[in-house]
C-alpha cells in the first residue's frame, strides 16, 4: 500500500515525496476525514494562519498535531509567498510538505502560486479540497447557487489608497440581477477583522464618491459572521439597520451577501423568513472528538 | 518720536497701494548687501544714522554678527519721499550666504523688484549670476546698484575713465544676464538704462549713492566723487553725504521702476500661482484687491521667545485683521490670527489691519510653515495653494545629536523642532532603529551653526557624531525591461528604468516641472526642452522628491488604475532607499510597460504591490552600471598670492578641483573650485592653518557627481556597514522573481 511508505524513513523514495495543499474546511464541523488523514500522515505541516480563522482555533488543532509529534509550523506570508516558494518546494523533495489552509486552499485563498511553481520544478503535487466560505455561505443564504455574480473582497483602505473596484463588482452584478458575495477584509496577524457596519459605512462612502446609486438604504444584506463558530450567526438587515444599529457582531470574520435587486418568490420569502427566525449551524464536534478520531484513523495505519 | 511718527505715516500710506513697493536687496556675499540695507534703514529714522555700515542691523543674530554672514531672513518697511509724494517701501531680507538658497528663492515671492548689488572691483559673481536668475525666473525687476567705488579709487588708481569704463562693462554683464534669463515680454523694458536712473553708483560704507538722474538735478557729478576719494578731504565726503545719501539715489530708483504690488501682481500672479486667474480669488489676487478674500502667502516662520512664532509672508489679496479666524491650505487647519504687525527693524509694530500688497508678520498661525497659504476659511476649499516651494538646494550632511544631560533631550527636541520649521532646510528625522535624533543640513557649516545656535538661543550643550555625508543612487545605462511579481504571484510588473537626462533634472529641480502640474502643460515643456516623446512625456504618474519619474507606458490593462496610488506608493518607497547602499535614488525614469493585476483587491493590497514595483526597479538599477553621486561643494576662497601654493595642496589633497583663479586687488587671489562634500570635514581648520589664518572663503552646494569608480566599492560598503547591512551589495538576481 503507497500510504504505508511513511512508516520507515528509509524507505520513502525521493521521487515520491509531494507537495500537498490540505483545506481545513471552516471549523472543526467541516473538516474532511480525508483532511485528517492527511495531517496525521505528513510529517512537515505548514499552518497558513494568515488568510482566515479556524473554529474553535488554529492553535487547538496544532496542539493536537504537535501531541502527535508531528512537525508543525504556523507560517506566515512571508513563509508562503515570494522567495518562501522554492524554499518550500525544496523541502518537498525531501519529503511530504503539507500547507494546512484554512476553508479550500484554492478558493477565496489563493495558494495556486505554489502548485504552478511546484509543477515547473517536477514535484507532484496533491490538493484536498475542503468547504470554504463560498459555499457555505450561499447554502445558508436562502438564495439560488444559480444566481450568484462575481464575489470580491472589499478592503479597508489604508495609506489613503481606497479600492473602489467592489462597488463596480455589485454594480455589474446587480444589473445582471445576481446576488454577490462581499468578502469583508481581515488581517489576522495585526488582529483587524472589518465588521459588517464598517462595510455599510464604506460601500455607502464609496457609491457617493463615485456618484453612484448601487444600494438603497431599504436593500436587504444577509450577514454571516464567524460561521462554524458556536457564535456563528446568519442575519438579514436592510442597510440602513446596519448603518444605524450597534456592532452587533462580536465575532469575526464576517462575509455579507448583497442580494440581487429582483428575486426569486422562495428566495424572497426564506429571506423574510429569515429576518424572524433563526437558521441554526451549531457547532457539535470538540477538539476532543478531532483528538479521538486522529487517534482511530492513525492506529489503523500505525 | 521719529520713530513713532514713522508707524502712523508708514501706516497711512499702506492702504494705498500706489504707493507701496516690496523689494530686496541681492548680492554676492562681502559685495555689501548688508552695508546698503543699514545705510537705508538709517534713512528712516529707525537706528541711529551714525551708526549704519558698522552696526549690522538685520544680523540680530549674534552667531552672524561674529561669522560676518546673514543666516536668518529679516524684513523692515521703509518710509521714503519722492516728488513730494510718500511711499512705504517694504525691505525683504534674503540670506546673503551660500549655503542656504533655498530661503533667497523663497524671498523672492515676497518682493517685485530688487537692488542688483556688485562690488565695483569684484564685478559680477556666480552668486550675483544665480541669485538675479531666480529672480528674474520669479518675474522681479532687476535694479543695478554698483558698490565700493571707492576701492576702484583708494585700492585700483584708476583714472576717471577708467572708472566709468569699469561701469559700463559691469551694467554690461548684469544687462547679458538679464538679456539670457529674462522671458521675452520682460526683457527690453527690464535691460538696465543708467541714463533713465536704473543703476545707481556709490559707497555704503560711506552711505553715498548716485544715478544719472539725481546727478543731473542736484549737479553732482561722479568726476566729483572721484575727486573727494583721490583727495581724501573728509569734511568733503560730509558734504557729499549730505548732497547725495545713498538711501535716496536707492529708493528713488526702486519708486521709479519697482512696480506697485497691484501691477506686479498683474503678471507676477500668473507666474507663481496656478490657480484659475478667472476665479474670484484669481482676479482679487491679479487686482491686489484690499476687499477681496485674504490671501496671505507666509515665506518665513521664526521663532521668537517672547511672542511664539512669527509668520513672516505677503498679503496677495484682502486684508489681514488680528483676531480673525483664517484656513491654513497646507496644514488643512483652521487658525486664529492674534496678532498683526509690520517690520520696523529688528522690531515688530503691532497694528491692528494689513492689506493687499503689503508684507506682514503675523501671530497665531503656528501651524503654518513657510510656503503656507493662508485663506479666510470661507474660501479654503475652492483655494488653490501657490506652488510647492521649490528648494536649489538639497541637504547633503547628516550627523546625529543628544543633549550631554539626559534631561534635556525633551527641550532638545523642542528645540530642534522651531529651528527646523524656521529654517526648512534643517531636516529633523528619527532613526526608527537605534532611537537616535538625526539632523540633516546643507553643509559642515551650516550644521555647525545649527549646533552654536541651540547653544546660544537655547542653552543646550549638545554630543554630536562626526557629520555623515549623504549619498544618492543612480545608474548610468538604461535597463532591459524586468518583471516584477508580487509575492503570491498573482500580479506582474514589467519596469524598466533608465537615467533621466540633465535637462529633465534640472527642470524638476528648478520647480518647473512639478508632480502637480497639469499633465499637458507639462508635457510640452518636457518635448520642447528635455527632449521627450511627447505620448512618453503626457503619462507620467509620479515625480518624487530626490527627482525620479514614474511613466506608465501600459495600454489597457485591467485594473491598473485601482492599484495606481498603490504603485506610486511603491515606486517612491523604493526611491528613498536604493538598492547599493540604501541612500536615496536620484535622477531615474522608470517606466512601466506592462502589468497584470488580480482580479480582487484582496490579492492586490500594498503588501503585494510594494515587492511588485520595488524588485523590478532593484534588479534593473543592479544591472544598469549603477553608481553613488556625491555631493560636490564650489568653494570660493581669497587668500594671499603667497598662501596660494599652499591652499591648492590643501585642496588636491582632497579631490579638490580648481577651476578659476582670478588676481583680485593687490596680493590677493581668489580661488574658485570644487571639492567633494566628504572631504571638507574639517577643512577649514586646514585652510587656516595652510594660510596662516589669511584665507577667507565660502562655500555653496553645487552639484551631484558621481564617485570616482576606483572608489566607488569602498564607499558602498562603508556606507552598508554603517548601516548595518552586509557590506557588498545586493546582485541583480537577488530581486528577480524565481
Amino acid at each position: 500500500m503507497k500510504e504505508l511508505r511513511n512508516i520507515s524513513p528509509r524507505r520513502v523514495c525521493l521521487a515520491d515525496s509531494m507537495l500537498k495543499l490540505i483545506g481545513l474546511g471552516l471549523s472543526a464541523d467541516l473538516i474532511t476525514l480525508r483532511s485528517l488523514l492527511e495531517l496525521m500522515k505528513c510529517k512537515r505541516i505548514l499552518i497558513d494562519s494568515y488568510t482566515s480563522m479556524w473554529f474553535p482555533s488554529l492553535d487547538s488543532l496544532i496542539d493536537i498535531l504537535r501531541k502527535l509529534s508531528k512537525h508543525c509550523v504556523k507560517v506566515y506570508r512571508e513563509s508562503l509567498e515570494g522567495k518562501a516558494i522554492n524554499e518550500i518546494i525544496a523541502m518537498s523533495r525531501e519529503e511530504d510538505v503539507c500547507i494546512a489552509v484554512a476553508g479550500d486552499p484554492l478558493i477565496a485563498t489563493t495558494h495556486s502560486s505554489l502548485i504552478v511553481e511546484a509543477f515547473k520544478q517536477g514535484v507532484e503535487v496533491e490538493v484536498i479540497p475542503s468547504t470554504s466560505i463560498l459555499s457555505i455561505a450561499i447554502s445558508l443564504s436562502c438564495l439560488q447557487a444559480y444566481r450568484f455574480g462575481k464575489c470580491v473582497t472589499l478592503v479597508k483602505p489604508r495609506n489613503g489608497i481606497v479600492f473602489e473596484y467592489p462597488i463596480y463588482v455589485i454594480e455589474e452584478n446587480r444589473n445582471r440581477n445576481l446576488h454577490t458575495i462581499l468578502l469583508l477584509d481581515l488581517d489576522v496577524a495585526q488582529g483587524y477583522y472589518m465588521t459588517p457596519k464598517e462595510a455599510a459605512n464604506l460601500l455607502v462612502k464609496l457609491q457617493e464618491r463615485l456618484g453612484k446609486r448601487v444600494l438603497d438604504y431599504d436593500d436587504y444584506l444577509i450577514i454571516l459572521g464567524a460561521i462554524g463558530s458556536e457564535y456563528g450567526s446568519i442575519q438579514v438587515l436592510k442597510l440602513y439597520e446596519l448603518i444605524e444599529g450597534e456592532e452587533r457582531y462580536n465575532t469575526p470574520p464576517y462575509t455579507l451577501i448583497i442580494p440581487a435587486k429582483k428575486l426569486h418568490p422562495m428566495e424572497e420569502e426564506c429571506i423574510e423568513m429569515l429576518r424572524l427566525r433563526k437558521l441554526y449551524f451549531r457547532p457539535r464536534i470538540s477538539m476532543t472528538d478531532i483528538y479521538k478520531v486522529i487517534r482511530v484513523l492513525s492506529s489503523d495505519y500505525e | 518720536m521719529r520713530y513713532v511718527k514713522t508707524v502712523e505715516q508708514v501706516l497711512k500710506i499702506m492702504s494705498n497701494i500706489e504707493q507701496i513697493r516690496n523689494i530686496g536687496i541681492i548680492a554676492h556675499v562681502d559685495h555689501g548687501k548688508t552695508t546698503t540695507t543699514d545705510s537705508l534703514l538709517a534713512a528712516a529714522g529707525l537706528i541711529s544714522p551714525r551708526l549704519a555700515g558698522e552696526l549690522l542691523a538685520l544680523d540680530y543674530l549674534d552667531v552672524e554678527q561674529r561669522r560676518g554672514i546673514t543666516v536668518k531672513s529679516a524684513n523692515i518697511s521703509l518710509y521714503h519721499e519722492y516728488e513730494g509724494k510718500p511711499y512705504v517701501i517694504n525691505l525683504v531680507d534674503t540670506p546673503g550666504h551660500v549655503d542656504f538658497s533655498g530661503k533667497v528663492t523663497r524671498s523672492l515671492r515676497m518682493m517685485d523688484g530688487a537692488i542688483v548689488v556688485v562690488d565695483a572691483v569684484e564685478g559680477v559673481m556666480t552668486q550675483t549670476e544665480t541669485v538675479l536668475r531666480q529672480a528674474l525666473e520669479e518675474r522681479v525687476r532687476p535694479l543695478l546698484y554698483i558698490n565700493k567705488i571707492d576701492r576702484l579709487i583708494k585700492e585700483l588708481k584708476m583714472s576717471a575713465e577708467e572708472i566709468k569704463q569699469r561701469f559700463i562693462e559691469i551694467i554690461k554683464e548684469v544687462n547679458s544676464l538679464i538679456e539670457m534669463y529674462a522671458e521675452p515680454e520682460f526683457k527690453r523694458k527690464w535691460l538696465l538704462d543708467p541714463k533713465q536712473g536704473m543703476v545707481a553708483f556709490g559707497s555704503a560704507k560711506d552711505r553715498i549713492g548716485l544715478t544719472v538722474p539725481m546727478s543731473l538735478k542736484k549737479g553732482v557729478k561722479i568726476d566729483d566723487i572721484i575727486e573727494v576719494y583721490r583727495s581724501g578731504d573728509k569734511e568733503a565726503l560730509e558734504e557729499l553725504r549730505r548732497k547725495i545719501p545713498l538711501h535716496e539715489a536707492l529708493l528713488d530708483m526702486v519708486v521709479k521702476f519697482v512696480p506697485n504690488p497691484r501691477e506686479a501682481q498683474r503678471y507676477r500672479i500668473p507666474r507663481i500661482w496656478r490657480g484659475d486667474i478667472n476665479s474670484e480669488i484669481g482676479r482679487a489676487m491679479l487686482e491686489a484687491d484690499p476687499n477681496g478674500p485674504l490671501v496671505f502667502f507666509v515665506c518665513d516662520m521664526r521663532w521668537d521667545p517672547h511672542a511664539g512664532f512669527v509668520a513672516t509672508g505677503r498679503v496677495f489679496s484682502g486684508t489681514l485683521r488680528g483676531g480673525e479666524e483664517v484656513y491654513l491650505i497646507n496644514a488643512r487647519a483652521p487658525q486664529k490670527v492674534l496678532q498683526v504687525s509690520l517690520y520696523m527693524g529688528p522690531y515688530r509694530e503691532v497694528v491692528d489691519a494689513i492689506p493687499a500688497g503689503n508684507v506682514a508678520a503675523v501671530l497665531g498661525l503656528d501651524m503654518a510653515r513657510a510656503g503656507e497659504t493662508v485663506v479666510t476659511t470661507k474660501f479654503k476649499d475652492v483655494m488653490v495653494p501657490f506652488e510647492k516651494l521649490r528648494y536649489v538646494a538639497e541637504p547633503v550632511v547628516t550627523m546625529a545629536i543628544e543633549p550631554k544631560k539626559t534631561t534635556d533631550l525633551t527641550k532638545l527636541i523642542d528645540a530642534l523642532k522651531k529651528m527646523s520649521i524656521e529654517d526648512p532646510n534643517i531636516i529633523v528625522r528619527i532613526n526608527e532603529e537605534t532611537g537616535e535624533y538625526l539632523i540633516s543640513g546643507m553643509g559642515h557649516l551650516h550644521l555647525e551653526i545649527v549646533l552654536t545656535l541651540l547653544k546660544e538661543r537655547f542653552g543646550l550643550e549638545v554630543e554630536t557624531t562626526p557629520p555623515v555625508v549623504v549619498y544618492r543612487e543612480t545608474v548610468r545605462e538604461k535597463s532591459k525591461i524586468f518583471e516584477g511579481k508580487s509575492p503570491n504571484k498573482h500580479n506582474k510588473l514589467y519596469i524598466s528604468i533608465e537615467p533621466l537626462n540633465e535637462d529633465t533634472i534640472r527642470l524638476i529641480q528648478q520647480g518647473i516641472v512639478t508632480e502637480d502640474m497639469d499633465p499637458y502643460k507639462r508635457a510640452r515643456i518636457l518635448r520642447d526642452e528635455a527632449g521627450w516623446e511627447y505620448d512618453e512625456a503626457k503619462r507620467i504618474w509620479a515625480i518624487d522628491e530626490n527627482i525620479n519619474v514614474f511613466v506608465d507606458m501600459t495600454s489597457g490593462v485591467q485594473h491598473l488604475k485601482e492599484v495606481k496610488d498603490t504603485i506610486i506608493q511603491g515606486f517612491r518607497l523604493a526611491m528613498r532607499e536604493g538598492p547599493l547602499a540604501a541612500e536615496p535614488v536620484r535622477g531615474i525614469k522608470v517606466i512601466l510597460h506592462d502589468a497584470i493585476i488580480h482580479e480582487d483587491p484582496a490579492h492586490r493590497g500594498p503588501a503585494q504591490i510594494f515587492p511588485a514595483v520595488r524588485n523590478p526597479i532593484y534588479a534593473a538599477m543592479l544591472s544598469s552600471r549603477p553608481t553613488l553621486l556625491e555631493p560636490i561643494q564650489k568653494l570660493e576662497i581669497k587668500v594671499p598670492l603667497d598662501y596660494m601654493g599652499n591652499i591648492t595642496a590643501v585642496l588636491a589633497r582632497r579631490r579638490g578641483r580648481i577651476l578659476n583663479v582670478v588676481h583680485l586687488v593687490g596680493n590677493i587671489v581668489k580661488i574658485i573650485a570644487e571639492i567633494p562634500v566628504a572631504e571638507s570635514f574639517d577643512l577649514a581648520n586646514e585652510l587656516r592653518s595652510a594660510s596662516a589664518g589669511r584665507a577667507f572663503w565660502g562655500t555653496e552646494f553645487s552639484r551631484w557627481a558621481p564617485v570616482p569608480d576606483s572608489m566607488l566599492m569602498d564607499i558602498v560598503r562603508k556606507i552598508r556597514q554603517r548601516k548595518g547591512l552586509k557590506p557588498e551589495p545586493p546582485k541583480p538576481e537577488d530581486f528577480m522573481p524565481l
